[in-house]
């Protein structure tokens, strides 16, 4: 791929890199500076899709389309919580969810966390299977067990497609984010809303930020994360 | 025990109505047909739900019934030029006055895309996808998508550098 192609690609999707795209961005100065203004520029993207939803959507999408269930009582989620779930989403789209490059990681995550408030209600165990087929996609292998993840999916963070995982411990949930391509120099305190932990790097491949409730201990997790996972290097 | 249906179906509800409707909306460029479109995919996954094997899935399915939705409803009445709803062009007002110029031109040059560059950029960013996998959904080359995906994200740009002062902002070269 010559100078003029590696451009193109990059401002095409500038968030799946291949290989060879992260190689020549080591070495190319010229070429990093253009793929740190297409990753502004995707940003801004993002920030400007997300227009405003009406608030009673939600509402409406429940009831009128989910009529022979809505008499029924059984939820995910009790009433309560669905008002704070609820607040909680109109509110990031009333704040402009922010996105990549337009706030801090560390903001990003707590904000993400609290964008997604379900991922910490969930009892229902998700299937290993699952979790190995979600970490296969981000080339990552499981060589040792989890533990009983409680809630696993793809998600949208810091601009780029990233795994949004929940485990159940002892100590009780602790949310694990794995970001590709995204490198940490250095453990960064992440805090906010009463959730509290940190990111950091992992081989130069991915930011993995471990949060939990304010003073849950976490580096269990952490390590039992490092134990368990293995970086598939591609070709 | 997993979840029953009704409580798959609110779960979808709940963590992809909002990003549905902005497709929807992205795709008409119109609030009411937006609100149509969303609806009647809802009422859609809600009858095929059994069919979603895999949650982790629930966004590119939903997706995917939304832009059919669409298709099916609402492409070919659309008009040539569609003047976006002031209310959708403006940005937060929270943000700064500069923030919020920046989004303003960029939701105006969004929705004056061409649909060929809309939908895949709106693909993109709402469902995750790469360009492969916008190729596998929209049934052609990688190539193709990725020069679609860079024009529309060229022409962007080109919007961001003629809306900067007349030319006093920086302006990048392309290649």
């Amino acid at each position: 791929m010559n100078s003029t192609e590696l451009k193109r690609a990059l401002l095409a999707d500038p968030t799946h890199l291949e290989p060879e795209q992260l190689r020549a961005l080591e070495q190319d100065g010229e070429l990093r500076a253009y793929f740190n203004e297409a990753l502004e520029l995707d940003g801004l993207i993002h920030q400007a899709l997300q227009v405003a939803v009406p608030e009673d959507l939600e509402e409406r999408l429940q009831t009128i389309n989910c009529g022979e269930a809505a008499n029924t009582t059984s939820s995910v989620l009790p009433t309560w919580l669905k008002g704070a779930a609820l607040a909680a989403s109109l509110g990031m789209v009333m704040m402009g969810y922010q996105l990549l490059g337009h706030g801090s990681l560390p903001d990003e995550i707590i904000a993400h966390i609290q964008h997604e408030p379900a991922s910490l209600m969930s009892d229902h165990p998700v299937d290993i299977r699952d979790v190995k087929a979600l970490f296969a996609d981000f080339d990552l292998q499981l060589k040792a067990p989890l533990g009983k993840v409680t809630y696993l999916t793809r998600c949208r963070i810091h601009g780029r497609s990233g795994i949004h995982m929940v485990l159940d411990t002892a100590q009780g949930r602790v949310t694990v984010l794995l970001i590709p391509s995204t490198k940490m120099d250095e453990m960064t305190e992440v805090q906010g809303d009463g959730l509290e932990g940190y990111v950091l790097g992992l081989r130069n491949r991915f930011a993995m930020a471990i949060i939990g409730q304010t003073g849950q201990p976490l580096m269990q997790v952490e390590r039992l994360m490092r134990d368990a996972l293995a970086i598939q290097s591609k070709a | 025990m997993g979840m029953n249906r009704k409580q798959r179906y609110e779960q979808l509800v709940r963590d992809y109505g909002g990003d549905m409707y902005r497709v929807a909306l992205w795709l008409s460029r119109d609030p009411a047909i937006a609100d149509d479109v969303v609806q009647e995919a809802y009422a859609r996954a809600w009858k095929s739900i059994d069919k979603l094997k895999d949650i982790h899935a629930a966004k590119s399915w939903l997706l995917t019934i939304v832009r059919r939705e669409h298709a099916r409803l609402y492409e070919r009445k659309r008009l040539e030029t569609v003047d976006m709803d002031d209310v959708i062009l403006e940005a937060p007002q929270d943000s700064d006055p500069a923030q919020r110029d920046t989004i303003r031109t960029l939701r105006l040059a969004i929705s004056q895309l061409d649909d060929k560059y809309r939908l895949p950029l709106v693909m993109q960013v709402f469902g995750g996808y790469s360009c492969q996998e916008i190729a596998d959904e929209l049934d052609c080359s990688t190539s193709a998508v990725m020069t679609q995906l860079f024009r529309a994200r060229q022409k962007l740009k080109v919007a961001l550098t003629d809306d900067s002062d007349n030319g006093q902002g920086v302006v990048h070269e392309l290649y």
